[in-house]
């Protein structure tokens, strides 16, 4: 408590914030959509109907088999069950995304904070032409790039998407570091002689928290997005994992008699995005300076 | 002036821009006593903020020298000045609404002028308690943020704020512009109060000249980043010499009787303030001026005593 | 008498946010005759600029709500005016000018075109059309009228190329364009220098004379209005408390929010500073019962607080909504 304290968290703005957003339903479907998938995710173990079928299982007599009562998503080529692959398959996009944001919005934020602090100097220089290289060069060609080079696998692509997130964090941060750098707290800090650490950590940084919060929402379908697209090229996680591109992938060619197999997780990947950018949209909303 | 808290002698600051060079603050000198309250008026474009700034810091001069009780202080910008430099010169600057930061608590925002010039951890909140007395207010705004609490209870706490280093020089840019009228009294009066009690010496700048009466002991004004005029306080609202402080004194809006009266004959201001990075040539000041002759746009005036303690740049006076 | 420009009767808003509903506007009672020019004083947040846009019509409902009273402009009440109608007032009859001169005008446009838009509008709805010859021309005549130098050239400059007073004025010659019959100008001078907003005080003062033009000034600073109008309005927390003729509201001012007002007001001839008047303006979700200046007003009696008292006339039309000058305090 101490420490939202310092990042300037309390609870009457929570409820203000809470009322700012449910104004709007979509916000709210966002929510229970996002909240859905990660009870999924975490329960998949009780809750999958065959639990086994998300690693290394084969059944061919129960192969193939369209959608039914026992088997809802039907059953693949291997005869394994799409439903319980599908809920192991959001384990795999959510842990992308976490640990990709989890490496990627503290670098990206640093970086910005000291670029934007220390602007007009040859620091701000550096990082931010770097940033701009980054940025110069589409995220999926990119990130198709690095795990080429690389051997295919789930965790050389969480690498690829990491290596090519950062630079938009920092631009984030570096924009609003820029704004409030010249602010009148900040040169009564400097006055004062707080050292640039407190400076970047207590005075600018409570005031990013919003906008980064509500990017980072946003990025976990983004993230989702481009995890699932470089496993569909075959580049991400590898059979058998359970993950949501790489079974759209392997469906794909039994299109459109063995509908089944590719649209079931192709749904999953869509319902995904869109409650993480529902919920997104909510935040940001509810972030949004009030009219008076 | 027997040694002066702060001498600032041909000041200097100028801004590179796209549109070229704004001279902000062009050679100006003047001293500020040890308890006193010298006041900067001028319009927009004046430099006197500029002028504010750069002593306090902010900015680094372009040229000249600022000197704090004989110690040299202009080198650089104030991350690089000495602690006890630091702790000695504060500011309370002109918006409340952004001088104080929006996402810390009260208490965060005094705590940290103690926490930088060590006070011990234990004595933090007596002393961030003792500040809060001085400007009459609860111990309970130590828990609140600053959008919760009013622009003049803002301005009370970035005063407490400045006094938190135990300063001998304050620097008030504005302090009471942006607030309603009725709570200015208030504001002022607690910063008078403070004065005596703990041996301020303020540098005051407000485009009010109403306020500026009532609140310095000595006053000067700047056009275009040059000081024009500088007297004791009821000389300079009394009798100005100076061409530019006749037109601003004319033009303030008044309501009794009695100030009308007081206020110079009705100098109709004309034309627009040239733009800083247009400066006339000569005096800056012969656009405007009624008096202007030949010699006023060739030749700049320079500073002369008048009557005692009394200074003009006019060449009508040389 | 003159004849009534406009009336606005036991005006109530709210307005509605997170925190509950605000009570601003508390029956504003203000008159105006035509030609008639007239201040409104009173400090940020009493809701004269609520007013205002409820005269023109452009509050944003919701949040906020007009929750009653009457709003009659040349013997029409615009609160039941159709859009059509009101923008037909807008083009032809009413226009304000606000405040921040830099946040009025359109950064990406030219004035000329900005300019040009507004006469167009306004001879539209006069039932002309005019050519972009005849624009133009026009144009060029308003920007001499208010006195700005090379006007040709003006037209082709961005808002951004040019000083505080001249964006201002600017904004002046736009609204006097479309304000046939009155013109609202919301602080015009308080975002400049003291020189520069003496003229456009006195550009407004000339103009307006002129035309015969209605004027509502508004400002939170009691000697700027009084060069220019003939009545002062003064407001607070939501109701005008007292309106009277110039000198007679400044010699002799009644309520005791006025006489604090004047006090506060630091003397060019010296005195010190003035403690100003104690306490805040009140909580809007919660105001006080009866008068809203009863918790700060150091004359109160137990009955300002149970009812608002009546604006009334106390003679030579100085009205005045105080239970001091009442005749209830006889009974």
């Amino acid at each position: 408590m101490a420490v939202m304290e310092k990042l300037g968290i309390n609870k009457k703005s929570m409820q203000k914030n809470w009322y700012k957003f449910s104004k709007n339903p979509l916000s709210i479907i966002g929510l229970v959509v996002v909240l859905s998938i990660l009870l999924i995710t975490i329960l998949a173990n009780l809750i999958a109907p065959y639990p086994e079928h998300a690693g290394w299982f084969t059944d061919f007599k129960n192969a193939k088999l369209p959608p039914s009562l026992s088997h809802p998503f039907g059953t693949d080529t291997l005869g394994r069950d799409v439903l319980s692959r599908v809920m192991f398959g959001f384990r795999y996009s959510l842990m992308m995304a976490i640990v990709v944001l989890t490496l990627v919005v503290p670098t990206g934020t640093s970086l910005g904070l000291i670029a934007g602090y220390y602007n007009n100097t040859w620091l701000d220089t550096i990082i931010m032409r770097l940033t701009d290289v980054f940025v110069a060069i589409p995220s999926l060609v990119l990130a198709m790039m690095i795990s080429a080079l690389l051997e295919p696998s789930l965790f050389n692509a969480m690498l690829a998407v990491t290596l090519l997130w950062w630079p938009w964090y920092t631009r984030l941060v570096y924009g609003i570091t820029c704004s409030l750098r010249n602010e009148y707290f900040i040169q009564s800090a400097e006055m004062i002689g707080a050292s640039p650490f407190h400076i970047l950590v207590r005075e600018i940084l409570p005031n990013t928290l919003a906008p980064i919060f509500t990017k980072m929402t946003l990025d976990v379908a983004w993230v989702i997005l481009i995890g699932s697209s470089l496993s569909f090229i075959g580049l991400g996680a590898q059979p058998p994992t359970p993950d949501l591109g790489t079974m759209v992938s392997d469906g794909y060619k039994y299109m459109p008699e063995l509908w089944w197999i590719s649209i079931f997780p192709g749904l999953a990947i869509v319902f995904t995005i869109l409650g993480f950018n529902l919920l997104g949209d909510g935040i940001r909303d509810m972030f949004a300076a009030e009219v008076h | 002036m027997s040694d002066p808290i702060l001498s600032v002698k041909n000041l200097k600051k100028y801004f590179t821009t796209d549109l070229g060079v704004v001279r902000a603050v062009d050679d100006i000198s003047f001293n500020i006593a040890t308890g006193e309250t010298f006041g900067l008026v001028g319009e927009s474009g004046s430099g006197k903020s500029t002028t504010a700034f750069t002593v306090m810091g902010v900015y680094a001069p372009t040229a000249g020298k600022i000197l704090f009780n004989g110690r040299e202080v202009s080198l650089t910008r104030v991350t690089k000045r000495s602690k006890d430099i630091k702790k000695e010169m504060q500011m309370v600057f002109q918006d409340p609404g952004s001088s104080l930061n929006p996402r810390q608590t009260i208490k965060q925002i005094l705590e940290l002028p103690l926490k930088v010039h060590n006070v011990a951890k234990g004595k933090r909140i007596e002393k961030m308690i003792e500040l809060l007395e001085r400007v009459e207010l609860p111990e309970s705004y130590l828990e609140r943020y600053p959008p919760e609490i009013g622009g003049g209870e803002k301005q009370m706490v970035a005063i407490c704020r400045a006094m938190a280093t135990d300063p001998s020089l304050i620097a008030l840019d504005e302090p009471t512009s942006a607030l309603d009228v009725s709570m200015q009294g208030k504001i002022i009066n607690t910063l008078i109060k403070l004065q005596k009690e703990f041996n301020y010496s303020y540098l005051f700048i407000t485009h009010d000249l109403s306020l500026m009466r009532n609140v310095a002991t000595r006053v000067g004004i700047m056009y275009l980043g040059k000081l024009n005029e500088v007297a004791p306080a009821t000389e300079f609202f009394h009798k100005p010499y100076h061409p530019y402080t006749k037109m601003l004194l004319s033009s303030i809006p008044v309501i009794s009787e009695e100030e009308e009266k007081m206020k110079p004959e009705k100098v109709v201001s004309r034309g627009e303030i040239p733009s800083p990075v247009n400066v006339p040539s000569g005096c800056v000041f012969h656009t405007r001026c009624n008096e202007c002759w030949d010699l006023c746009k060739e030749r700049e005036p320079v500073m002369v005593e008048v009557e005692p303690e009394h200074f003009v740049r006019c060449h009508l006076f040389e | 008498m003159t004849e009534v420009l406009l009336d606005i009767q036991n005006l109530y808003v709210n307005y509605q946010i997170f925190e509950g509903t605000l009570k601003v506007l508390n029956g504003v009672n203000l008159e105006l005759g035509k030609g008639e020019k007239i201040g409104l004083i009173g400090e940020t947040g009493c809701g004269k600029t609520t007013t205002m846009k409820s005269i023109l019509r452009i509050l944003p409902q919701p949040p906020a709500l007009i929750q009653g009273g009457k709003v009659f402009f040349d013997g029409e009440d615009i609160l039941k005016a159709n859009p059509k109608r009101l923008n037909q007032l807008r083009r032809l009859d009413i226009s304000m000018i606000f405040q921040d001169p830099t946040a009025s005008l359109n950064p990406v446009f030219k004035v000329g075109v900005q300019l040009g838009d507004v006469i167009k509008y306004n001879s539209l709805e006069a039932g002309e059309s005019l050519s972009k010859e005849e624009i133009k021309h026009k144009s060029v005549e308003i920007l001499k009228e208010v006195a700005l130098p090379d006007p040709e050239r003006l037209l082709d400059n961005y808002p951004i190329q040019l000083s505080g007073g001249m964006r201002q004025r600017i904004c002046i010659a736009m609204a006097l364009v479309s304000a046939n019959k009155l013109l609202i100008a919301d602080e015009p001078s308080t975002n400049l220098d003291v020189t520069i907003g003496d003229q456009v005080l006195r550009l407004i003062g000339n103009l307006v004379e002129e035309k015969g033009t209605s004027v509502i000034l508004i400002s939170h600073a009691l000697g700027a209005v009084k060069g220019l109008v003939d009545r002062v309005a003064v407001m607070y927390a939501g109701n005008i408390i007292e309106d009277a003729k110039k000198e007679d509201l400044f010699s002799d001012p009644l309520h005791p929010y006025t006489r604090g007002l004047i006090n506060s007001v630091p003397k060019l001839t010296g005195g010190g500073i003035p403690e100003g008047i104690s306490g805040r303006l009140p909580d809007y979700i919660n105001p006080p019962t009866g008068c809203r200046f009863s918790p700060r007003c150091p004359h109160v009696m137990p009955i300002c607080r149970e009812n608002m008292p009546q604006f009334k006339d106390t003679g030579e039309r100085h009205k005045v909504a105080c239970y001091l000058y009442g005749d209830e305090i006889n009974e």
